[in-house]
């Protein structure tokens, strides 16, 4: 047969079923999908930008409207140039404006679209002094699930969120908001305690190979100290790295997220950890790294948790803390569920929430089921761990090891001192100021690491404006028949006190003291880095500036008497027991921040400001104590918890004050038991923030944690 | 046939005719050996352009100077790194438009995230790319201060100026850029151009009137003995005939230590004990205690680089993040000569073979060393 030579005409009907039917089977696909194919890879050169192109068109005709949207932050330049226009790394005034908020702020612009916003320390927006934008995408949901991976965990993590930014009138789009790790963010963890500071991490950098402060820069030396030893220990073989300062727990749970993340991480990363004052111990904070989960761009990384990875518990608590997420692996996906449904309307563009549902489904099952289910976190930290570079001489080029703290400049040799007054001797570290008449009119501080014991009969005359100060164990042995007498020798023109500034581990014991006349310009007595401090049968009487004063360590004080002006007892972050005591003043009698107390049968008189506050989350027990004429018994501020039984209140103008201080904090909150008023103008006084309780009986848990004696029923 | 085909067929010829009167020249002048070296590495290093159409994004950090409104040299100038900002000033041995070739900045607001107050970039003096960078790495990784080193590619003004060697330049900020302490240091550039209280300190072991221990402990007051007896066993490591230090005095405790600041792999042979040209250098090693110290770091270390293969893994991972770079690389040129303007081009095939001759000839030379 003949083939006709002359061509078929192409008609309307002919190019509209070629166009329809190849756009038919596109359509078809799409719609017959799962959507987590669609990000996938496809086959004979399909673009994945083709796909979601098709995606959208479905989208667009099927997606229901939406009813969620994001919150608005505006930010308003006033008449001039907008503030995102100027300089950036740059801070620049600025009025903020949010649900529920508006006020002037700190703002400055990074490249790529980043904004960081300071707020006013008595102003924080929505218990946040700062907060950090960056330009979101539907990739960004990914932030939000290591957020829910790293909290089940255990670790305090930024919280993430995604807002729209509206700056001088122009629509910014969807921005990531980022919590930043800094002193509000360890305080709104009841991390109060804590240090914060940040190390480096990248073995092939040098910088941040000794940790920096973020804002209490005082503690640099202290930090410095505590991390040379730190790698000095982890830079031999063979030694226990458990016995590091590091928080095992949390350094497990920072190995397993880092793990998780696979992150980017860029040249030169640091990490922020926080140290515990109370307990000593160091914790890794975890920060999400910068990249979306593109692997380490590091060779290998020098931070200490990996350096752990060689104590073969470590290892076993690794892999027991991923067994343990695994296992709860079901409630992560219902959770991630939730968190697409509340954000991916918001952060996919109209007509594109399938394709965004698709890349988020894959990005969940890439961590839950790739990694978590799949992947071996051993594996990925195997070998990775190196000493930045120089590290031991810089580790041996100087006596940091030494100064902790900081060792106090003029110290006066023992020998000098003890050729000065005729009744003292030197035995070994020792300086003994035996029975006898002493007259200081100078401030002498001892050597560091020396100890001062006062026997009993010694009597201390200071003049004006004098003090001792001991780099060292303290020791005074008086007794109730014979103490150790204290004065000022013009009682017109009070002295300075002791002061003890040790390096966390040395004791002090005072018994039989009679101290008065002193406090110009500090307690009369203060304890810096004391393990404890242990007060029996004293008499301390201020002049003018508090009778005692303590940061860190543990205080036992038992049938003393603490009287005279200014704040008589002032205690930061101390365990302290407290036990037949009586303070008597005229300005405020006790203040706790932080740490835990107990009182039993104290009495507190005749104070004109506050006979007991605590704040920054204290928990205090008071038990069979008496608060007489004070104008305000109890004072519980900024999350402390104040337990009171059997305490009788005496004609007190207010007996409970509650409320919230530090606007990042909650407020106060007293349980009461069996207690007795009597004469007091007012009860009560509690904001918002706060609360009060009353229970039938005291559990004799607390009791027994508090370090009460037990009770015989 | 056409007259199409006939055409190109003679061109053909000619182009063929024309590569192969070039080799045979070339292997008359040059010899067969270097001629076909060269016309290979031309042949593979167009062939491999052509397949490095679309290579990998750089792993190396990109840094992008912006030079436009720079008048010449000490000029004020933004450097982009990691879409970053930094006002920097930069400094260039030759007017900007020829291609410098070698930039030094100082950046005018020194940022806590970077890991240098001051820093230089070049062009690598060797065509593998790596062995400078990795005989600082290996300096750094046995403890000896070493100022930050790291491969990155530039560009300048959106120009891609390839990858280039970028390097702290050790100054009184040595302390404080790496956390250690808040005060500025003393750098000594070296022995001869050092103050007197160094060259009086170094010049100590001479004096034979004291014994040997009360030597070595008046010298430790000053000087930081185990990072120079680090430092001797880095130089035998590294089989290096000359390493480049300077003196720091650290802000901690006056004492002097040493940073190394320049080094290559292998282009030895170390001196022996009496050739080291320092006293200080030659008195430790005639200390047998020292010397049996430095040994000890010698077998460390070549049991963690050669045993345990730490030094042929952190070669490949660097290796592994230059390629792309390598690839993306137009200009192709890398810096033979220290401090001289010659350059040379070289190719990828080149820069590749070059590279892994360098690390197996490090290993084998290590392996030889073991007792």
């Amino acid at each position: 047969m003949k083939r006709s030579a002359k061509r078929a005409r192409i008609g309307p009907s002919t190019l509209l079923v070629g166009v329809a039917v190849p756009l038919g089977l596109l359509a078809g696909v799409v719609v017959l999908t799962s959507p987590h194919r669609l990000t996938g890879k496809w086959p004979i050169g399909i673009q994945p930008e083709e796909v979601r192109t098709y995606a959208r068109w479905k989208g667009l005709l099927t997606e229901p409207e939406r009813t969620r949207t994001a919150d608005v932050y505006q930010l308003n330049g006033g008449a001039g140039a907008c503030v995102l226009d100027g300089d950036g790394g740059r801070w620049h005034r600025t009025w903020f404006e949010a649900d529920g908020y508006g006020d002037h702020v700190q703002v400055r612009s990074g490249e790529d679209g980043a904004i960081a916003i300071a707020f006013g320390s008595a102003t924080p927006f929505r218990t946040q002094h700062r907060i950090d934008l960056v330009p979101a995408t539907v990739r960004s949901i990914r932030a939000k699930y290591i957020e829910v991976l790293a909290t089940e965990l255990g670790l305090p993590v930024p919280e993430v969120s995604f807002v729209r930014v509206i700056a001088c009138g122009r629509d910014l789009g969807i921005h990531l908001k980022q919590e930043a790790i800094d002193r509000t963010f360890l305080t709104k963890r009841r991390l109060t305690d804590a240090t914060l500071f940040r190390a480096g991490i990248d073995a092939s950098c040098p910088q941040g190979m000794f940790p920096e402060a973020v804002d209490d820069t005082l503690r640099n030396a202290e930090l410095r100290s505590t991390w040379t030893a730190l790698y000095a220990g982890l830079m031999q073989e063979g030694v226990d790295e458990g016995a590091g300062p590091l928080d095992r727990e949390a350094t497990i749970a920072w190995l397993l997220m880092r793990w998780l993340e696979d992150g980017d991480h860029r040249l030169c990363a640091t990490v922020p950890y926080a140290l515990r004052r109370s307990t000593g111990t160091v914790m890794p904070l975890f920060e999400r790294s910068e990249g979306t989960g593109k692997g380490d761009r590091m060779m290998a990384t020098a931070d200490p948790m990996t350096a752990m990875l060689r104590d073969a518990s470590v290892v076993a608590g690794l892999k027991a803390k991923r067994e343990e997420l695994n296992e709860v692996r079901w409630r992560m996906k219902e959770r991630f569920a939730a968190i697409d449904q509340a954000w991916l309307p918001i952060l996919a563009e109209e007509g594109d929430l399938v394709w965004a549902r698709a890349i988020a489904s894959r990005m969940a099952d890439e961590l839950l089921d790739a990694r978590l289910a799949k992947g071996d976190p051993v594996a990925y930290h195997a070998r990775r761990w190196a000493a930045p570079p120089g590290l031991a001489t810089f580790i041996d080029a100087g006596p940091l090891l030494a100064t902790t703290p900081v060792a106090v400049e003029g110290a006066v040799p023992l020998e000098r001192l003890s050729a000065r007054f005729r009744s003292a001797r030197i035995d070994g570290d020792t300086l003994f100021f035996g029975r006898g008449k002493y007259e200081i009119d100078e401030e002498i501080i001892l050597p560091a690491g020396k100890a001062l014991v006062i026997e009993k009969g010694a009597r201390l005359y200071m003049g004006p404006a004098s003090g001792l100060m001991v780099q060292g164990p303290l020791s005074v042995r008086g007794t109730s028949l014979n103490p150790v007498f204290i004065r000022a020798v013009d009682d017109a023109r009070p002295f300075k006190g002791i002061a003890v500034r040790g390096n966390g581990s040395a004791p002090c014991a005072l018994s039989g003291l009679k101290m008065s006349g002193g406090g110009d310009g500090a307690a009369l007595l203060r304890f810096e880095g004391a393990s404890s401090v242990n007060l029996d049968r004293c008499e301390l009487r201020s002049a003018q500036d508090g009778v005692l004063t303590m940061v860190g360590g543990s205080l036992s004080m038992a049938s003393s008497e603490l009287a005279g002006n200014g704040t008589l007892l002032t205690l930061d972050q101390v365990r302290a027991t407290v036990v037949s005591t009586s303070f008597i003043g005229t300005a405020s009698g006790i203040v706790l921040s932080g740490g835990r107390a107990l009182f039993d049968r104290a009495s507190l008189q005749g104070f004109n400001g506050a006979a007991l506050k605590a704040g920054q989350a204290a928990q205090v027990l008071v038990l069979d104590t008496r608060f007489e004429r004070n104008a305000t018994a109890i004072e519980a501020v900024d999350l402390a918890t104040v337990h009171v039984s059997g305490v009788s209140f005496d004609n007190n103008a207010l007996v409970f004050a509650l409320r919230r201080e530090d606007p990042i904090q909650g407020g106060g909150h007293v349980v009461t038991y069996n207690n007795a008023f009597v004469g007091n103008a007012r009860e009560r006084e509690v904001d918002a923030y706060s609360t009060i309780d009353q229970q039938a009986a005291l559990d004799p848990k607390l009791r027994s944690d508090m370090g009460a004696e037990e009770v015989n029923p | 046939m056409s007259r199409n085909v006939r055409k190109r067929g003679t061109a053909g010829l000619v182009i063929t005719g024309l590569v192969g009167i070039t080799l045979i020249a070339g292997a008359v002048f040059l010899g067969p050996r270097l001629a076909w070296s060269i016309a290979s590495s031309a042949v593979a290093s167009t062939v491999l352009d052509g397949l490095a159409e679309g290579p990998d994004d750089h792993q190396l950090p990109v840094i992008e100077l912006l030079l436009e409104e720079a008048g010449g040299k000490g000029t004020e100038a933004h450097m982009l790194l990691e879409g970053t900002r930094y006002p920097v000033r930069v400094t260039t041995p030759e007017p900007l438009d020829e291609d410098p070739g070698v930039y030094e900045l100082d950046l005018l607001e020194p940022p806590d995230m970077l890991p240098f107050r001051r820093c230089r970039l070049f062009r690598p003096a060797s065509t593998d790319m790596l062995q400078e960078h990795m005989a600082l790495w290996l300096a750094g990784d046995m403890g000896v201060a070493v100022p930050f080193d790291a491969l990155v590619f530039l560009r300048v003004d959106g120009r891609d100026a390839g990858v280039m060697q970028l390097r702290e330049m050790v100054g009184p900020e040595l302390e404080q850029a790496r956390g250690r302490s808040p005060l500025a240091v003393k750098v000594i550039d070296a022995l001869e151009h050092g103050d007197h209280v160094a060259r009086k300190v170094i010049a100590l072991p001479q004096d034979t009137v004291l014994t040997r221990y009360a030597v070595r402990d008046s010298l430790e007051r000053h000087v930081n003995i185990d990072a120079c007896v680090r430092l001797l066993a880095v130089q035998r490591m590294l089989n290096a005939t000359v390493l480049e230090n300077a003196w720091v005095t650290g802000g901690a405790d006056g004492r002097i230590y040493p940073v190394l600041t320049a080094a290559s792999l292998m282009d030895g042979p170390a001196p022996d004990s009496a050739a080291t040209g320092n006293a200080l250098f030659a008195w430790i090693e005639e200390d047998a205690e020292l010397r049996a110290r430095r040994d000890r770091y010698l077998e460390e270390a070549r049991k963690r680089y050669v045993e345990q293969e730490v030094f042929a893994e952190q070669w490949r991972q660097e290796e592994r993040a230059l390629m792309p770079s390598l690839l993306q690389d137009r200009s192709k040129m890398a810096r033979i000569v220290e401090g001289h303007p010659y350059r040379y081009g070289y190719s990828v095939r080149r820069a590749v073979r070059s590279s892994t001759a360098s690390r197996n000839t490090a290993i084998r030379y290590w392996m030889d060393m073991a007792p």
